[in-house]
């Protein structure tokens, strides 16, 4: 199969199949969003890692709820045993493309990344080893800084792959896939979290005012209710949430977008 | 002297500063949240380690089509689904601090899914449960056939 950014395809003319890859990859970056199942956009993003010219592709999504705790969402469309071995090792904990997306927002290759530790040097090695030898490392930054970051990474066995010139094209694509991944997966989080917590209108309600710096007492003056029975209300909310207490239980619900 | 007239601008209405009303302190939401005190720190613990298992979980295991497997000690689960593409599988691990790390892959066919059965952590710490992750896995890509 040829792909849509190889190095023989740099010249000025523009090859029928490149166009027919070129379309292909608009097609389903413009159908991730609205999609709903995972498999259907686990498959999509594997066609669209082939579309790029990649071999192997990782989308993982960090979001920093509280203090005590992240998630990381990640889709796999590459080896099963690097995704195996990521979760064994333990490779999140040291994963110096998530660093970078926490720091940056222009795409970059693995060539041009430096590690910081041996832990770092490890990862690297490790993912040559399971079709990463050479990477495109994608931010997908929100609008949440820190606390919310997604990153694409597009992997291939041939250390040639995002050199040259055809980097300065992949970028940009990489860059609209990863942030449409990103957008579609916060969306899947949010409704989730949504259907397994049982909030309600009532309980958006009260952590807007929380939101907005409202006391219970200022709440209660605006609902016509006591501020105990606004303190009692965010009780349950905060149960709901699993979150330690009113302020947290607000922030979970703006980085999910739920405000 | 020309007869025009000055431009005269428009006064600019006072900006009516309200009592505020947010006297609560608002954490930033584009940095990292603040850490608990040691008391509620303590509390959110507990009430982690005591906690049932998520409504999602209680939600997915009665829907058809859907498997769902938990270790023994509640810290791994897998979700599995057959799809048009292949077998879905979500692998949650979680962990009472740290990262809730959730990965989500399709395998095409039963080698891929056998190529990761080879080197997933939990054959070893919990057999029973991999054993029964890899006959619902195969049984899923045989309907799936």
């Amino acid at each position: 199969m040829r792909h849509l950014l190889t190095s023989a395809d740099s010249g000025d003319s523009i090859s029928p199949h490149r166009v027919v890859e070129h379309t292909r990859l608009l097609d389903i970056l413009s159908r991730i969003a609205d999609l709903g199942p995972t498999g259907e956009v686990i498959s999509l993003f594997r066609e669209a890692v082939i579309c790029l010219g990649a071999e192997s592709g990782v989308f993982l999504s960090c979001l920093r709820d509280d203090a005590s705790r992240t998630s990381l969402h990640t889709l796999w469309a590459c080896d099963p045993e690097w995704t195996a071995a990521y979760a064994r090792q333990r490779w999140f904990e040291s994963d110096p493309w998530l660093r970078y997306a926490s720091h940056e927002a222009e795409p970059t290759r693995s060539s041009e990344l430096l590690t910081v530790s041996r832990e770092e040097e490890a990862f690297a090695l490790a993912a040559a080893a399971h079709g990463f030898a050479s990477a495109l490392v994608a931010p997908a930054p929100s609008q949440v800084g820190l606390s919310r970051v997604g990153v694409l990474c597009l992997g291939s066995r041939n250390t040639a792959c995002f050199e040259g010139e055809s980097f300065s094209q992949a970028r940009v694509l990489a860059r609209a896939l990863a942030m449409e991944l990103h957008h579609w997966v916060v969306k899947v989080m949010r409704q989730e979290l949504l259907a397994g917590s049982g909030l309600n209108e009532a309980d958006l309600e009260l952590l807007r005012h929380e939101a907005a710096g409202h006391s219970s007492k200022a709440i209660g003056a605006a609902l016509n209710l006591e501020a105990k029975t606004i303190d009692c209300r965010f009780q349950r909310v905060n149960a709901k949430l699993d979150a330690p207490d009113r302020r947290t239980a607000a922030r979970i619900a703006r980085l999910y977008g739920l405000l | 002297m020309n007869g025009f007239e000055l431009p005269t601008a428009a006064t600019p209405a006072l900006a009516t500063l309200e009592r505020p009303v947010a006297k609560r302190r608002l954490d930033p939401i584009d940095e990292p949240a603040r850490p608990l005190g040691a008391k509620r720190a303590a509390l959110q613990r507990q009430r982690v380690t005591t906690s049932t298992r998520p409504a999602r979980q209680r939600r997915c295991g009665t829907e058809p089509g859907i498997s769902l497997l938990t270790s023994h000690d509640d810290k791994v689960t897998f979700l599995l689904r057959s799809t048009t593409f292949g077998l879905l599988m979500e692998r949650t691990q979680r962990q009472i601090h740290g990262v809730c790390l959730v990965q989500a892959m399709v395998f095409p066919d039963a080698e891929s899914f056998d190529r990761w059965c080879g080197c997933e952590p939990l054959r070893f710490e919990d057999g029973l449960l991999f054993n029964k992750l890899v006959r619902e896995g195969h049984a899923a890509l045989a309907h799936i056939r």
